[in-house]
């Protein structure tokens, strides 16, 4: 068994947090009195300390004239406060208005009785094409220009 | 800067005065980018999330409870987008190289990136180099945490409470963190030999 596996079989979380300094009293005497009989979490330990001292604690330091620039560029991205809080009321208090207006005048006037036409509108006739006894009449309108003269002569007769 | 001071910077900030939200720029602006730059390893898309988080600070000052800090906020807001970035990023990229699982190599991390991120300058060997390789297949949220115990020495109940997650699953994740990143170095290091 390598001193890897050993620690798997171990405490290898413990040992992670024990580096860390995430252990209470307790916990952190268990690991240490665990460490001197267990040469694979000794070993264990060793290599963990050597993996995460390899990666870094980087020092991102900004210039000054990096931090003016980044300033600058969220500055310009600002949505601008004061025209949210002028035309939304203004924007909303109109809409209610023209609500209220268009009600008032529509409440205000009589309801139209919609089944029955007005008195003064025109009366529409619609001709129901087959109730006409000669449809090739109506295709060729020269022929009924005399037709109501033609019916009186018959009835002359 | 103050808690005094930066309490009155924001009063003015709700009075409106933009001024005194570019003093609050100024003050956080180094470690917010710091942050998200090691987080996502990119300069360019770091000082994106940093401005999102800013402008979303500015958007929400009147939602800032009385004894919240700036600087935690912030930190909680960058932490956030960067690990709905990275997993933005991994999307796509598994999207348009149609890569099956996340154990085929990746093919943008196999290309140099121009843009070395702080952890890369840093790094003089070639272990450095590798664990920066390492680093970046990590899911999104065990490099999150990860960098913040590691880079930005917080606690687990610190972190826990920024990523507002159980101090359990931090301590899961930094875990795995752990042990991906010593296996990949292992593996790397064997296939170097």
């Amino acid at each position: 068994m390598t001193g890897h596996e050993q620690a798997e079989s171990c405490q290898s979380e413990q040992l992670f947090l024990y580096h860390y300094g995430e252990l209470n009293g307790q916990e952190r005497l268990n690991v240490e009195q665990h460490l001197h009989v267990c040469p694979g979490c000794r070993n264990e330990l060793t290599e963990l300390r050597r993996l995460l001292a390899a990666v870094p604690r980087p020092d991102s330091e900004l210039t000054s004239a990096e931090v003016e620039r980044f300033c600058s560029r969220v500055m310009e991205h600002l949505p601008v406060r004061r025209h949210r809080v002028l035309t939304r009321p203004v924007l909303g208090w109109s809409l209610a208005g023209a609500v209220v207006l268009l009600l008032t005048f529509n409440l205000g006037q009589e309801i139209p009785d919609r089944t029955a036409p007005p008195d003064n509108a025109p009366v529409k006739i619609v001709a129901v094409q087959s109730g006409l006894p000669d449809l090739e009449l109506l295709q060729n309108l020269d022929l009924l220009e005399n037709f109501e003269l033609v019916l009186q002569l018959d009835e002359l007769r | 800067m103050t808690p005094e001071q930066e309490k009155l910077l924001l009063e003015q900030v709700r009075d409106g005065h933009e001024a005194a939200f570019a003093e609050l720029v100024k003050a956080h602006s180094p470690r917010t980018i710091g942050l998200a730059w090691r987080m996502v390893g990119n300069r360019a898309d770091a000082e994106d999330i940093a401005q999102e988080a800013f402008l979303r600070l500015y958007r929400g000052v009147f939602s800032l409870r009385e004894e919240s800090r700036v600087a935690t906020w912030l930190y909680r807001t960058v932490s956030n987008l960067a690990i709905d970035h990275l997993r933005r990023q991994k999307l796509r990229r598994k999207l348009f190289f149609f890569r099956r699982n996340d154990d085929e190599p990746d093919p943008l991390e196999l290309v140099e990136d121009p843009s070395a991120s702080p952890g890369e300058l840093c790094l003089a060997g070639e272990t450095g180099r590798l664990l920066a390789g390492a680093l970046k297949k990590l899911s999104p949220r065990q490099r999150a945490i990860f960098t913040l115990r590691h880079s930005e020495e917080m606690s687990l109940k610190e972190i826990a409470e920024l990523l507002k997650l159980e101090e359990g699953t931090v301590k899961v994740h930094l875990h795995r963190a752990v042990k991906a990143l010593r296996k990949e170095l292992e593996d790397l290091q064997g296939g170097q030999t």
